[in-house]
C-alpha cells in the first residue's frame, strides 16, 4: 500500500459569505496522479493554492510526508513543484535561463538540457518567454514545476486555452512524469484529460467533494448502463410534455440526453412522443456513461457552464 | 546566499534587455546631460548684474557725527533697487553662524569707536579707519559680495572727504576669511552633473522599481516565486542589488561622459562626491519601495511615479536654484528629500545654494529614508502578499 504523501483534514476557506472550500478531506498516495474535477468556481484553485502555501486555510489541517509538514515549511517547498493556471515569467529571459534560474532557487536540481529535452522545447531554448507561444509557455511552465525534481507535482489546469496538438503534446510529458513516479495533483475542466491521466478522480462542487474515485469506480456509481443523445430539428419552441420525459436532461442548444438501462423501451418511447408532438430527432446515438455523464447526473450541470 | 544572487542576476538580466529600461536609465541621462550643457553652459559666466547680495550688518556701536554718512550708505546699498539685502545682527557670532550657514554672503562688523576714528582720523589724520567684513573664501557669492563692498566703501571715502571739507580719511575694510576653501569657478557642466546623476537615480528608483515590482505581483510572476523556497527578504534583497547594479551602469556611463567628453573631473571623482551618490540611491530606492507599497494597480503606480518624479526633479533644484520660489511651493522644496541630496552633492563640490546646514542635507533625507521604509514594511504584506 503507498504511503500518504499529503494528508488534508475538514479544509476550509471562506471568501465573506462565500465558501470557496468548506470542509474536505482527502489524501494523496506516492506515485498517484489524482484529478480534481469542477466546473468555474468549484474550489479548485483554492483547494490546490492552499496545499502550495499560498493561500492559508481558515480551518484545517494540511500534512505533507511522515513528518507532518506544513505547506509553508522550507522542506515542503523544496519538494513540490508548481505549475500555475496562468503562467508568467520574466520576459526578456529566454527559456534556458529561466529554468537556470529557477534552478538556482531549490538545494537540488535537474540539468536545463535535460528537462528542456523533457518538454519538447530544444529549439526554442534561447528563445525569450515573451516570444513564446502558448502552448510553449505551459509546458515550460511545467518544466519550471520540474526543475527541483519535486516529489510532488501540482498542475492547475495544464492545458486550458491549448489548441488540441498542443494539448495532446502536454499530455505526453504528463503522462511520462506519471510513468516516472511523480505523484500529481490535476485540476482540469477537460473529462478526457482526467481520464486519461488520472488514478483517482475527486469532483468539487461549490466547495465540497461530491464524488471520488477511480473512473469505473465513479461511472458504476451513476447506476447507469446507457446513454441516448439526439438533437431536435428546427426551431419551434420545444412542447412542454417532450420535457417530462424520464431521465432526460438538456444538454446545449436543442440537444439532449437520457440515461437508461432499458435502450430500446427508452428509444421507442422517445419516437412516439416525437411523433405526437410532430418533432424530428436527428443524430440519434446510444453509448456508454463517461466522467461527463457522471458530473452531470450529480450536478445537474456541464462541467465547463 | 547563491540563492539570492542567483535571482538578482536573473531579475536585472531581464529588465536590462527591455528597450525603456535601457533607453530611460543609461541613454536619456546622457542626451539630457549633453543638451542641459549646451543650452546653458555658456549663460553662467561670472556675470552678476541683477543678482542681490544678502549682508548681515553688526553694530558695535551706534554711528554718529560722520559716521552717519556710513549708516546712509548702508541703508543706500540695501534700498529696493540696491545690490544687498541686508539683515542686522546683534552679535559677530550670530551674524557668523547664519553666514556659514549659507543664509548670509558676507557681514559686515561695524567695531565699537568707529565715529570717533572717523571723527579723529578727518580732524587730526590719524590714519586709517578699519570696518571688519567676513566673507566665505571659495563661495563666489561671498567673495563677489566682499569686493562690491570694498569698492562701495570707497565711495564713502570720498563722501567723508567732500563734507569734512576736504580732509582724507581712510575707511578701510579688514577681509575675514570664514572658510578655508580655495576659490572655485562656477562650472555649469560641473554644476549639473549631480542634478543629471540624480535625475538617472530617480528614474531608476521611482519607475523601474515601483513599477517592475507591481507588475510582477499582477502578471502572476510573484505568485510562482512564492511556490518556491525564495524568502520575501531575499526577494527584496536581489530586487535591490538589481536596482544597484543599474545606477552603477548609468553612473559610470555619466561619469564617462562627464570625464572624457566635458572634461569634468576633481570634484566628481572625490570620494565624498561618490558617497554622496550612494547615499542619494539609498534614499529614492526606499522612496520607491514606499511608492510600491500604496499601489495595487499598475496604472496607479505608473501615475504616483511620475508625479513624484516630476516634482522631485524639478521642485528639487537639480537643474536650477529653486530657494527663491514663492512660499507657496516652497514648502514643497524644503519637503522634497531631493533638494537635500542635491545640495548636499553640490556642497561637497564647494558650491553652496541653499541655505541650509549639512545638518540638514544629511539628516532630512535619513528621516525619509527611515519613514519611507517603515510605510514599506507596514504595506508590504498588503499590496505584495499573494492573499
Amino acid at each position: 500500500m503507498p504511503r500518504n504523501v499529503v494528508e488534508v483534514k475538514d479544509l476550509k476557506k471562506y471568501y465573506g459569505e462565500t465558501k470557496a472550500v468548506d470542509g474536505i478531506e482527502f489524501d494523496l498516495r506516492e506515485g498517484e496522479v489524482l484529478a480534481i474535477l469542477g466546473p468555474n468556481g468549484a474550489g479548485k484553485t483554492t483547494t490546490v493554492e492552499m496545499l502550495e502555501g499560498l493561500r492559508k486555510p481558515d480551518h484545517g489541517t494540511i500534512e505533507y510526508f511522515e513528518e507532518r509538514l506544513p505547506p509553508s515549511s522550507d522542506r515542503v517547498k523544496e519538494e513540490i513543484g508548481v505549475q500555475l493556471q496562468s503562467s508568467s515569467f520574466f520576459e526578456y529571459l529566454s527559456v534556458k535561463e529561466t529554468l537556470d534560474l529557477f534552478r538556482g532557487l531549490y538545494r537540488k536540481s535537474i540539468p536545463s538540457k535535460d528537462l528542456i529535452r523533457e518538454v519538447s522545447l530544444q529549439d526554442k531554448e534561447k528563445t525569450y518567454t515573451k516570444n513564446l507561444s502558448g502552448g510553449q509557455l505551459q509546458r515550460l511552465a511545467v518544466a519550471v514545476a520540474l526543475v527541483n525534481d519535486p516529489r510532488v507535482v501540482f498542475l492547475d489546469e495544464p492545458t486550458t486555452g491549448l489548441d488540441p496538438q498542443a494539448r495532446r503534446m502536454l499530455w505526453e510529458t504528463i503522462s511520462a512524469l506519471k510513468n516516472g513516479g511523480k505523484t500529481i495533483i490535476l485540476t482540469t475542466h477537460y473529462m478526457e484529460e482526467a481520464e486519461r491521466l488520472a488514478d483517482r478522480i475527486m469532483i468539487m462542487d461549490q466547495g465540497k467533494i461530491i464524488a471520488r474515485g477511480t473512473l469505473l469506480e465513479l461511472i458504476d456509481s451513476i447506476d447507469v448502463e446507457n446513454i441516448v443523445t439526439f438533437s431536435v430539428q428546427g426551431d419551434t419552441p420545444i412542447p412542454e410534455g417532450f420535457l417530462e420525459v424520464e431521465g432526460l436532461q438538456h444538454t446545449e442548444n436543442r440537444e439532449y440526453s437520457v440515461t437508461t438501462r432499458d435502450v430500446e423501451r427508452t428509444l421507442g418511447r422517445l419516437f412516439e412522443i416525437s411523433k405526437e408532438f410532430d418533432m424530428l430527432l436527428d443524430d440519434v446515438t446510444i453509448r456508454k456513461p463517461n466522467l461527463e455523464d457522471v458530473f452531470i447526473t450529480l450536478t445537474g450541470k456541464k462541467l465547463r457552464d | 546566499m547563491s540563492r539570492m544572487w542567483n535571482f538578482t542576476s536573473g531579475l536585472f538580466k531581464s529588465e536590462i534587455r527591455e528597450f525603456q529600461v535601457m533607453f530611460w536609465s543609461f541613454i536619456f541621462p546622457l542626451i539630457l546631460y549633453f543638451i542641459l550643457t549646451s543650452v546653458f553652459g555658456s549663460l553662467y559666466g561670472d556675470d552678476t548684474q541683477g543678482i542681490s547680495f544678502r549682508v548681515g550688518i553688526v553694530r558695535e556701536e551706534s554711528l554718529s557725527g560722520l559716521g552717519m554718512i556710513l549708516d546712509k550708505v548702508i541703508e543706500d546699498i540695501s534700498s529696493e533697487n540696491g545690490p544687498f539685502v541686508k539683515k542686522e545682527y546683534g552679535s559677530v557670532d550670530e551674524a557668523l553662524i547664519d553666514l556659514k550657514e549659507g543664509k548670509q554672503d558676507i557681514v559686515l562688523v561695524i567695531p565699537e569707536g568707529t565715529s570717533a576714528k572717523i571723527a579723529s582720523a578727518a580732524v587730526l589724520q590719524t590714519g586709517e579707519v578699519a570696518l571688519r567684513v567676513h566673507y566665505i573664501s571659495g563661495k563666489d557669492s561671498s567673495s563677489i559680495a566682499s569686493n562690491v563692498l570694498s569698492e562701495i566703501i570707497d565711495e564713502v571715502n570720498l563722501e567723508i572727504r567732500r563734507q569734512s571739507g576736504g580732509e582724507y580719511v581712510d575707511v578701510v575694510t579688514e577681509a575675514k576669511t570664514v572658510s578655508a576653501r580655495e576659490e572655485k569657478p562656477f562650472d555649469y557642466r560641473e554644476y549639473i552633473f549631480p542634478g543629471v546623476a540624480l535625475m538617472m537615480i530617480l528614474s531608476v528608483a521611482l519607475f523601474n522599481s515601483p513599477i517592475g515590482l507591481i507588475q510582477y505581483r499582477v502578471s502572476g510572476v510573484n505568485k510562482k516565486l512564492y511556490t518556491t523556497p525564495l524568502k520575501p527578504l531575499e526577494y527584496f534583497a536581489g530586487h535591490f542589488a538589481k536596482l544597484i547594479f543599474t545606477m552603477l551602469i548609468s553612473l559610470t556611463l555619466l561619469y564617462l561622459t562627464a570625464i572624457f567628453v566635458y572634461n569634468v573631473r576633481g570634484p566628481i571623482l572625490d570620494i565624498r562626491f561618490i558617497l554622496t551618490l550612494l547615499f542619494s540611491m539609498v534614499v529614492t530606492i526606499s522612496f520607491g519601495l514606499m511608492i510600491a507599497s500604496f499601489s495595487k494597480k499598475l496604472s496607479t503606480v505608473t501615475v504616483l511615479g511620475q508625479t513624484l518624479y516630476q516634482l522631485m526633479m524639478f521642485l528639487g533644484g537639480l537643474y536650477f536654484p529653486v530657494f527663491h520660489l514663492p512660499w507657496g511651493i516652497r514648502w514643497l522644496v524644503y519637503a522634497l528629500p531631493t533638494t537635500y541630496l542635491v545640495e548636499l552633492s553640490r556642497r561637497v563640490m564647494g558650491y553652496q545654494f541653499a541655505p541650509v546646514s549639512l545638518f540638514w542635507l544629511i539628516l532630512v533625507p535619513i528621516i525619509w529614508t527611515a519613514f519611507s521604509t517603515v510605510i514599506f514594511v507596514i504595506n508590504f504584506k498588503k499590496v505584495m502578499g499573494y492573499e
